[in-house]
Order: structure tokens, then sequence, then C-alpha cells
């Protein structure tokens, strides 16, 4: 019987039973540091030289109730709306150990429910492959200490107008901006990032970063300011025995963004823009060190929305990433 | 019934017998021997993290097998027989996993670790 603590030999050599390799680890319980990535918040860890890492999660995000200058008001059409996001994301290459690219592509399922003229209930939805991204993490500044990292760098994201602009509704009338699944414009984002874990069992990141919208067929969403915070804490185990323990990680974050108005055809639309705080608890479980599942909640505690807007509603994540290498 | 001083000292040498076996048994029990490399790695932060330090050194040729000793921050590595790693090497494999390297160590079996600081370079 092989010790499960370290990786099998490539040759054949005399095991260490599996009793005394825990009565071994158990005299050395020295506590260490266990931090893996917040669901929300970009991070300054990156994967590794010819290291890759993929992502899928579902989210689950809605909008409805009016709000004029954060007074909820009647809704004539009371209008509901839905999106259902499946998104996939990979870290695909490297330049160096701290320089790597990912792409990320989603497919986007959207509907709305409504009043219509004639007084029935309608719905109308749209579904497609959205916008993709390109993006590219550089880690500037690091300073590696045992069981322990702070790190700083710059993220710069590329959205790719991959999603359909031209859906339908069922009358053949072009369907509304916000149900459609893309935007149809190349946007930029650069983002400062920041992470500290310590020895103990906690991390620290944030990050904050402009994007800048661009327009399509006269009409522009407005740039964005967005900032996110995440408080890590190992909550099991207590103690590594090995790297190949289970773990459970909490995550508390906080992801805000406070945009400006879009505008249509040079005008600014006042029903547009505002800021907007969620409060973001998370779950991660680690079952092995190259497989990881997460589950978070989105809770909004903050919608300064300017003019008259539909409210957004509490969003639902859930997730697996795993690590696999395609060069050597 | 009260046992006579003849039967409780023949119950004490089968227990010490018993002990004693058992003790020769498990010194008989075969033992893996020591890593030919132990390297401090500093920044390791969490086992989603340090696969790709298991995996940067397995995929050398020169490396028979890998233990990544989180409580420790280290990485014990066994060497294919006849095969070398410079600490040059070792450096450089921990850098690509995107951590940074410290002291490298090189135990002998029944001797005093050789030692090597990379600070000190």
């Amino acid at each position: 019987m092989r010790s499960p603590r370290r990786t099998p030999s490539k040759a054949r050599r005399p095991p260490i039973p599996a009793f005394l390799s825990a009565a071994l680890a158990l005299l050395t319980p020295i506590p260490t540091a266990a931090q893996a990535l917040p669901f929300h918040t970009p991070t300054g860890l990156t994967s590794g030289f010819n290291e890759n890492a993929a992502r899928h999660f579902v989210s689950i995000l809605g909008r409805s109730g009016l709000v004029r200058n954060g007074t909820s008001i009647d809704d004539p059409m009371d209008r509901e709306i839905s999106a259902i996001a499946v998104v996939t994301g990979a870290v695909v290459g490297s330049f160096t150990p701290l320089w790597t690219w990912e792409v990320v592509l989603p497919w986007v399922r959207k509907e709305m429910d409504f009043t219509a003229p004639g007084g029935g209930r309608a719905h109308v939805s749209t579904s497609g492959v959205g916008d993709a991204f390109l993006q590219s993490k550089w880690i500037f500044y690091r300073e590696d200490r045992p069981g322990a990292t702070t790190r700083v760098g710059i993220q710069g994201r590329l959205k790719v107008p991959l999603g359909s602009t031209d859906a339908r509704l069922p009358s053949g009338e072009e369907a509304p901006r916000p149900l459609q699944v893309g935007t149809g414009s190349w946007d930029f984002e650069p983002t400062l990032l920041f992470t500290a874990t310590t020895p103990g069992r906690w991390g620290f990141h944030g990050n904050a970063g402009w994007r800048f919208n661009g327009s399509d067929d006269g009409f522009e969403a407005g740039d964005l300011f967005l900032y996110n915070l995440a408080v890590g804490a190992r909550l099991f185990p207590d103690v590594y025995q090995s790297m190949r323990d289970q773990t459970w990680v909490a995550y508390l974050e906080l992801n805000g963004e406070v945009s400006r108005r879009d505008e249509v055809d040079g005008v600014r639309n006042p029903d547009s823009g505002g800021h907007l705080l969620f409060l973001s608890p998370a779950l991660q479980w680690i079952p092995t060190p190259s497989l990881l599942f997460e589950v978070s909640v989105q809770l909004p505690v903050l919608q300064e929305l300017d003019g008259t807007q539909l409210e957004y509603d509490t969003r639902v994540q859930i997730g697996t990433r795993y690590r696999f290498s395609i060069l050597r | 019934m009260n046992e006579t001083p003849t039967l409780r000292m023949e119950t004490i040498m089968t227990r010490l017998a018993t002990a004693t076996l058992f003790l020769v048994l498990l010194a008989a029990l075969p033992q893996e021997p020591p890593p030919d490399i132990v390297v401090e790695v500093n920044g390791l932060s969490c086992p989603f993290c340090a696969f790709g330090i298991e995996k940067k050194f397995v995929e050398r040729p020169e490396v028979d097998s890998v233990f990544v000793a989180l409580q420790e921050n280290t990485v014990h590595l066994w060497l294919n027989s006849g095969e070398e790693l410079s600490d040059e090497e070792v450096r450089r494999t921990v850098d690509r996993a995107g951590f940074t390297p410290g002291e490298i160590r090189r135990p002998e079996p029944g001797g005093a670790p050789e030692r090597s600081d990379a600070s000190e370079r």
C-alpha cells in the first residue's frame, strides 16, 4: 500500500505504511495557509508557466420591480427579466509564470415576462452564445514568504462582440437591448489586482478597474468603474496533514460597480447608470488539489439607480474549476 | 482468586515478549528512503495553487516522485536511480510554477544534510 501523500513512484520503491505516514504527519502540526480563489473577485494569483486551469459556472440573475430615484413605483407592464448564463473560462497560455492569458465564453438565455397592451401576460426569450472575453494578467510585484504571498498585478480584458444583437420578438419587432444575448460593442477593461494571503487561514483580495464601453448601432452603454473586495477563511482542515486533504474555504465579497449613463445617438439616457453593490458570501470545496467546486449568492445591498429602472434581484452562482496542462 | 507470584511473573514476561516481537516486526517493515532533495518553496498558499508545483516536478524525467509538504512549505523530491538535478534546475522549476525557491537541502542517509541556500547566491 502506498502513502496517498506522495505522487506515485515512477519506479517501484518500498512503501511506507499509511499509519506511519499519518503518525509522522501528526507530529508536525504546523498551521499553514490555504486560500483558493474568490468567486467574483479577480486576484493576483496565477497558475504558473504552461499550466492551464478551466472554470465553468452557471449564473442565475434577474431584474424586477420598478424604482424611480430610489423609490418603488408601479410598473404598468410589471416586467420581470431573468437570465441564466453558462460561462466557460480557461487560462489557455502563459508568456511567463506571472503573465497568463485567458478566454471566457458564455452561453446566455434571457427571458422577459410582461403585461401586454391587451392585458394578457406575455413571455419572450432569447438564447445563444454571448460576448466573449480575451484577458491577460501580469503580476509585476510578488513577495513570497513561507505559506504566504503578496502580489500586485494588472489585468487587461477585451470584450469581443460574438453574441447576436438582432434577436426578434414573435411580433417581428427587434427585441429590446436588455434581451439581446450580445451587446455588439468592443469594450476594454484595465484592472489593478491585489492579493495577500497570510501564513494562517486568511486571504485578502481586491481590485479596481474601469470598463470603457464601445458603441454599436448608435447605442453606447455607460462606462463603468468596477471594484471588488474579498476576504477568505479556510474552514477545514485546521492543520494540513497532506496536500491532498480536502479543503473548505468560505469567502465574503463586496462586488461594486458605478456606471455612467447610456447614450443613444449621442443623447444620454436619464434612466440608466448608478451605483450597485453586492454582498456575496461563497463556499468552496477542494476535494483534490486539481479540482474545486464553489457556490455563491450575491445579495444587492446598495442600488442607487439613476432615473427610473428595474431593480436587481439576488443572484445565484454554482461552478467548478480544475487544472490541467496542454503543453509541457 | 489471587495469582501466585510465579504466575504474575509469567504474565509480565509474556507481555514483554509480545511487545519486543511487535517492535522487531515494526523495525523490519520496509521504510521509505529519505528524499534526495528538499526544497523550501515560498508563496504556497493552497492545494489548488500548489498542484502546479507538484506537476512541474513530476514532469521532469529525473524525478521519480514528489511530496508537497504544505505544512512545512517544502517540496520533497525522490530522483530516479543515477539521475541528478542541479540546484539551478530545482530553482528554475519552482520559478516556472510561479513561486519563489528558498533553501535547497540534499539529505544523505545517515549523514548531515548538505545545504544550499538560494538566498546566498
